[in-house]
């Protein structure tokens, strides 16, 4: 008789399934997000305060103790120069961390704009930021990436802006679309029935819905962002010797992953632990902030 | 009736679990019943009384749900008690499925004559190998695919779905809603089941189709080889469908016998509750009964479930577990106060009276007893395009353009699909006018165009008189002066304001200030029956009824003259529904005002309208007061809404409608309606009806005037609405 | 099953992406800081070049012509399929992308093939076993899969199995011995991304009703999952999956310099440490080709995929 009461009743256990459901997932998906928080926060914690209490200087060469191995005086053993490596590493969290953030908050600020203005606007503005969306992610992002670092010449500045660059097309995407659909919204019209003026409508619906997917992403990416600057200094293009950043150490390391492996292993740990601590928190931010996620428990 | 000595099936003491972090949501909490060949048994309740958990239970779908204790019998085998293998032989081979919303239950990449061909093949082979199933080149065997696939489109010829052949190769999405039931139907009778277990099988389809499903799984019955367990929330349906009926409530049998009896001389508080909700034989623009309280999300362990919300309620029906009393033969109730719950009434319908609901404590509820339409009716002169009118529009059409590719538009070659039609209405001051339609006739596209949402092709909208534009060039006086309640009531609400800003929004944008807005909102809160604490809470923490008193609160925030409500009551159970209902009325008797309810409900419109419009396909069948449309339609499409109703005092089951509403693409030539009207004559096919008076009506039919004569004669008193003069 | 109409709406858009992309991969080198004829001369000498050298480095590769005019001659020629010569060998850039190509592709299509010989079952595994070991196990493995940077896992399979085990070469191009490592550190990163998207999707696709009304019909649940679910699910991974071939290009670069595989990851990256624009803009061109051709095809086999998207063509 009533379709939607027959929807809710249909779902009737459908609700009780997400009850439990998210109930499950959010208990095992906090102690994962727990410990990406931690390992994010041990890594700021290193980035900041490391370099003031490791007793060696990043670039400081010592000839006669070269390639050695872990022990207690050189807890991740000596690389090629004879520079130790685990000092090294910790300055290396401060230009990764350093680069991702920065990358990050330019993606963000420009992604963020171009989808708002493009989706808001809608008409041939939209159009045309959207082409231009298109013409971008017609290049593979790394590949981009390089040739405009390349091409500017290799130096950590000329990294951040080719990525930075690259990767804000994600961001236009989904901001645009979070605006197309919350303006369709019946709470959209409602406030258009009641006078609100635009720049308030703008601020009041369309902002908040935008922020989280935003957050969640930028998380995620923080971790992406990391990969690619070890990639491209890994590459040369990033980060030159003796700069102590974890791509150019890898790099560095290549001749002698035979007699040395841990000066391959030790930045590439660091690497990984690194974005397994972001994708780790991003992922609980999703399940916590997922409009989608949102939605399940709220429609039922 | 078939030998009730063995039960095809036994359902005992069933008990399915759902786990979650805080504690076990017990969905089915001890439900016993049972059916026999043959027979048709409703299984009803209120969303959350667990009546689909339930039914899933029986066929094993009932994950991620547990079934922890009780058992299901069927024809002797104890389901529960079985391997999966041995429980999923039963499925589809003696107990066939449909579902709820048929859209969503056939696969979408598959056509549907595959999906019935399925059905048939899981039946004919003893082990299901998958290369059998995806039809892999060179392996799968060619000639029982075909043989199949040719089953498969006797089956829907069976189901009555037209051309069958062409139709096996469509997919799901290509498939109106009620033709998707029908292919659902071909694919549980594929097996021939010993019992079908249909739940909610025609809540997600239009009124008009949902009487030709139903009336298959009756003939289904008749034959005696197949019984049915038709899981539902209308009462309407099991008094017109069902031998036996089982009420459900909180996961447990709250009463249970023949349906005659039950919903005559119902027994058990909540069955009585259930049945004086129904707006079926209230008498128009009254308040209803309302069953006090609402469905909680956890049941007590111990004690009727009922006790919380339940007039009659002691002490001892919460501290332990209500009796099972035989009243009669094969009539069980649950319920320990049979006793001081006074003696059942007849409930013959006419004579029903409606109880006041003293918890309900309002202004309206002191009102005089009494038909309030006649008296209203009275006092305001009536004509169609009144010029006191508060709100109207005059010849309004929309048309969008659908052309969906640039080539064709590049081309020229545009499409169009005319929502609205030449439409024009008008509602006075203190008044109410009804809008009803099928999904798809466009009601509200006219909704959107009143309010200025949209704006029209052509024609106006009048406010006061003073012709009035989109949102965007109305006054804020103009704006003001409309009050809007829209359908999915949640989905008009910001997820991430409090109640107290939403209702208040509409003041902020007005530039009252926070302390105003403050006693502002605090007064619609009481206005609509809301407590103080609700203003904190957000939309998910809100019910359904709740929801809705937050969207009336809004809407009526700057004191508006008009209030315009889309589908006000369609997502509520009966108890909800009523309550919503009694608060418009009391506020519109409080208030003064004028609504415009939007609703595909018949039976809601008739209970508040003064007026009502008839749309179909873009277009007004027919417009008049609404005892005129009740009691004497003047045209055969309002004739067949009114047949499609189910009624529990209803003689005749509700009628079918043959078709579906037409693409407003592509709209039939002459009259909409001539493909689905019973009356049809050729020059229905060629000449488009105008609209033409019929005493105080006016009606879009070459034969109006005949069929006003005709139903007139059958002189039926409002409350019975099934005159059947057409089908 | 697509409309002649729909192919050429699409077509013409990827035409029109490729001519503008086509304009910025040639006004690439404007981003070198400085003239870049100095640059390339710098970069070949490895000393500052004269002024006269630099004048007639200018003259003879057309430098001193305005943009639109320089762009116009090298399109009219791409079109024509020569893309000019190496500034550094003089041999034809067209020729050198015509060597390398096949080993990317191969490494390309084989990491593909890895990737999602792993995701698919684990993904359906881990939605099907939900909560159980072994989800746990695949979704472990999928996170420490998206975190690990290519060009270590490299290093730790040449560490592990060419250099301890013996496996296989360390190194170059060959047989398919010469693959299989490069395949798997490049193909690891996708089949982690594609395993996650594989479960949400089915465990999606595992929660709608024409799945239970599958099961209704008695269908045993290994054809509920294969046939029923798998193939819904599918529909959004092949999406992604076409986007993932940009991610395999950009892995290539990285992974063909771990391996000493010439391809033509590691032809760009020499050819832009050394100024040679031509052969930078050619590859750069070809893998925007390559790449703007396979969302092509993946749109298509979307609409072919999925009966309900439309096949009248849909306007952005």
């Amino acid at each position: 008789m009533s379709t939607v009461a027959g929807v809710l009743s249909r779902l009737e256990s459908k609700r009780l399934t997400t009850i439990a459901r998210t109930a499950v997932s959010e208990l095992r998906s906090n102690r994962l997000t727990l410990v990406g928080a931690l390992i994010v926060a041990v890594l700021g914690f290193v980035a900041i305060v490391g370099p003031l209490i490791v007793p060696y200087e990043p670039a400081a060469q010592d000839l006669s103790n070269r390639l050695q191995g872990p022990s207690l005086a050189h807890p991740l053993g000596t690389d090629q120069l004879g520079r130790d490596v685990a000092t090294r590493l910790v300055y290396g969290a401060r230009v990764s961390l350093g680069i991702a953030i920065l990358v990050t908050a330019l993606r963000v600020l420009i992604g963020t704009t171009v989808g708002m203005v493009a989706g808001y606007a809608g008409g041939w503005v939209d159009e045309l930021f959207m082409r231009l969306v298109d013409v971008q992610l017609a290049f593979p992002g790394l590949v981009l990436a390089l040739v405009v670092a390349g091409i500017l010449g290799p130096s950590l500045r000329n990294v951040m802006i080719a990525l930075a660059v690259v990767g804000w097309t994600t961001y236009a995407r989904v901001v645009r679309g979070s605006v197309l659909t919350i303006k369709e919204r019946k709470y959209v019209d409602v406030a258009r029935l009641v006078g609100t003026p635009r720049l308030r409508l703008f601020r009041r619906h369309l902002l908040p819905g935008v922020v989280n997917p935003v957050i969640v992403i930028a998380t995620l990416n923080l971790g992406t962002v990391v990969l690619a600057t070890a990639g491209l200094s890994f590459i040369g293009l990033g980060a030159q010797p003796p700069t102590p950043e974890w791509g150019t150490m890898l790099a560095g390391g290549r001749q002698y992953v035979r007699s040395a492996w841990w000066i391959v292993n030790a930045p590439g740990v660091a690497i990984m632990l690194t974005v397994l601590g972001f994708n780790l928190l991003g992922d609980g931010l999703r399940d916590a902030l997922d409009p989608k996620q949102q939605a399940r428990v709220e429609e039922v | 009736m078939v030998s009730r000595d063995t039960p095809l099936l036994s359902v005992e003491n069933l008990e399915t679990h759902f786990d979650t972090a805080v504690e076990p949501v017990r969905a089915v909490d001890g439900a016993s019943f049972t059916v026999d060949p043959g027979e048709v048994v409703g299984l009803v309740g209120e969303s959350g009384s667990g009546k689909s958990v339930t039914a899933r239970s029986i066929v094993g779908l009932e994950s991620p749900g547990e079934i922890v204790g009780g058992s299901i019998r069927f024809d002797g085998t104890d389901l529960t008690d079985v391997d999966d293998r041995i429980r999923r032989q039963h499925r589809g081979d003696r107990i066939g499925m449909v579902f709820q919303d048929p859209t969503a239950t056939l696969n979408p990449v598959f056509d549907v004559g595959e999906q019935i061909a399925e059905a048939l093949r899981i039946h004919d082979v003893d082990r299901q190998r998958l290369t059998d199933f995806m039809h892999v080149p060179f392996v799968s065997d060619r000639q029982a695919w075909r043989d199949h696939r040719e089953r498969a489109i006797e089956l829907m010829e069976q189901v009555d779905i037209a051309d069958p052949g062409s139709r096996a190769g469509d997919y799901p999405h290509e498939f109106s809603g009620g033709m998707a039931q029908r292919a659902m139907l071909a694919i549980a009778l594929a097996g021939d089941p010993d019992l079908l277990i249909a739940d909610e099988p025609t809540t997600a389809l239009d009124t008009t189709t949902q009487a030709t499903i139903l009336e298959r799984l009756d003939s289904l019955a008749a034959t005696g080889e197949t019984a049915v367990l038709l899981v539902t929330h209308d009462l309407g349906i099991v008094a017109e469908r069902c031998d036996r009926v089982v009420v459900l409530y909180g996961g447990q049998v709250m009463e249970s016998g023949p349906t005659e009896q039950v919903l005559t001389a119902p027994e058990h508080p909540y069955t009585r509750d259930l049945l004086e909700c129904l707006i079926d034989d209230a008498e128009p623009q009254t308040r209803l009964s309302t069953i006090e309280g609402t469905v909680p999300d956890r049941f007590d362990e111990i004690g009727c479930p009922f006790a919380s919300r339940c007039d009659y309620a002691t002490a001892a029906c919460r501290t332990s577990d209500p009796p099972i009393v035989d009243p009669g033969p094969d009539h069980r109730v649950v319920c320990g106060e049979l006793e001081t719950v006074p003696d059942a009434h007849v409930m013959d319908g006419a004579n029903r009276s409606t109880r006041s609901e003293p918890t309900d404590g309002h202004a309206g509820s002191d009102r005089p007893p009494g038909n309030e339409r006649e008296r209203r009716v009275a006092s305001a002169s009536r004509t169609g395009d009144g010029t006191a009118a508060i709100l109207a529009a005059r010849n309004l059409s929309k048309r969008f353009e659908t052309t969906d590719s640039w080539v064709d538009r590049l081309r020229g070659n545009r499409r169009y699909l005319d929502a609205v039609e030449d439409v024009s209405v008008s509602v006075e001051r203190g008044q109410t006018l009804g809008i009803v339609g099928e999904s798809g006739s466009g009601k509200s596209t006219v909704v959107d165009m009143l309010v200025g949402l949209e704006a029209p092709t052509s024609g106006r909208v009048e406010l006061d008189g003073n012709p009035v534009g989109t949102v965007a060039d109305r006054s804020a006086e103009q704006l003001a002066k409309v009050g809007v309640v829209f359908q999915h009531t949640r989905g008009s609400i910001n997820p991430r304001a409090t109640v107290r800003d939403v209702i208040a929004e509409p003041l902020f944008e007005s530039g009252w200030d926070a302390d105003r807005r403050t006693d502002r909102v605090d007064e619609l809160l009481e206005l609509v029956d809301l407590s103080p604490t609700h203003a904190d809470r957000r939309r998910h923490q809100l019910s359904g009824g709740q929801l809705q008193r937050v969207a009336i609160a809004r809407a009526l925030a700057l004191e508006p003259a008009v209030v315009v409500l889309d589908e006000p009551v369609s997502a509520l159970d009966v108890s909800n529904r009523a309550k919503i209902l009694n608060l418009l009325l009391d506020l519109q008797e409080q208030l003064g005002l004028t609504y415009v309810v939007v609703s595909h409900d018949l039976s809601v419109v008739g209970h508040v309208a003064d007026e009502v419009l008839v749309m179909y396909a873009g277009q007004v069948m027919e417009r008049g007061p609404t005892e005129t449309l009740f009691d004497r339609p003047s045209h055969p499409y309002t004739n067949a809404l009114l047949d499609a109703i189910p009624s529990v005092s209803g003689d005749t089951p509700a009628a079918s409608l043959p078709g579906s509403v037409p693409s407003a693409v592509d709209p039939p030539s002459g009259c909409r309606f001539h493909m689905r009207c019973p009356l049809a004559e050729p020059e229905c096919r060629s000449e488009t009806p105008s609209m033409e008076a019929v005493d105080d009506a006016r009606s879009r039919c070459h034969f109006a005037s005949e069929i006003a004569a005709d139903s007139d004669d059958d002189s039926e008193p409002l409350e019975h609405i099934s005159p059947d003069t057409f089908s | 099953m697509i409309s002649a109409e729909y192919l050429a709406y699409r077509i013409g858009t990827s035409t029109a992406v490729l001519a503008c992309v086509s304009v910025l991969t040639f006004g690439m080198m404007y981003l070198t800081p400085g003239d870049p004829a100095r640059a390339v001369l710098y970069h070949q000498t490895g000393q500052q070049p004269s002024a006269e050298a630099v004048a007639a480095f200018r003259a003879e590769h057309g430098f001193d012509d305005p943009f639109p005019i320089r762009y116009w001659h090298w399109i009219t020629d791409v079109v024509q399929r020569d893309l000019g010569e190496s500034y550094r060998t003089g041999r034809p850039v067209s020729t050198m992308i015509v060597d390398a190509l096949p080993a990317t592709i191969e490494l390309a299509i084989a990491a593909m093939a890895v990737a999602l010989v792993i995701a698919i079952p684990t993904g359906v595994a881990s939605a099907v076993y939900r909560g159980t070991w072994i989800d746990q196990a695949s979704q472990l493995f999928a996170l420490v899969g998206v975190s690990m940077p290519n060009f270590w896992l490299g290093y730790l399979l040449i560490i592990v199995f060419a250099l301890h085990l013996g496996l296989a070469p360390v190194s170059g191009t060959g047989g398919l011995s010469h693959l299989v490592l490069p395949a798997i550190a490049l193909g690891t990163g996708m089949a982690a991304i594609v395993t996650r998207l594989v479960r949400t999707s089915m465990l999606d696709v595992l929660d709608a009703e024409y799945v239970d009304a599958a099961r209704a019909k008695g269908t045993a649940e290994r054809i509920v999952v294969y046939k029923h679910a798998l193939r819904n699910a599918l529909i959004p991974v092949v999406t992604v999956v076409g986007l993932q071939f940009g991610f395999v290009l950009n892995g290539a670069v990285v992974i063909e310099i771990v391996f000493q595989r010439p391809g033509l990851g590691m032809m760009l990256v020499d050819a832009i440490f050394a100024r040679d624009f031509p052969v930078v803009q050619g590859v750069v061109l070809i893998v925007a080709v390559l790449f703007v051709v396979t969302n092509l095809l993946v749109d298509l086999s979307y609409r072919v995929l999925d009966p309900r998207v439309q096949f009248g063509g849909e306007h952005a």
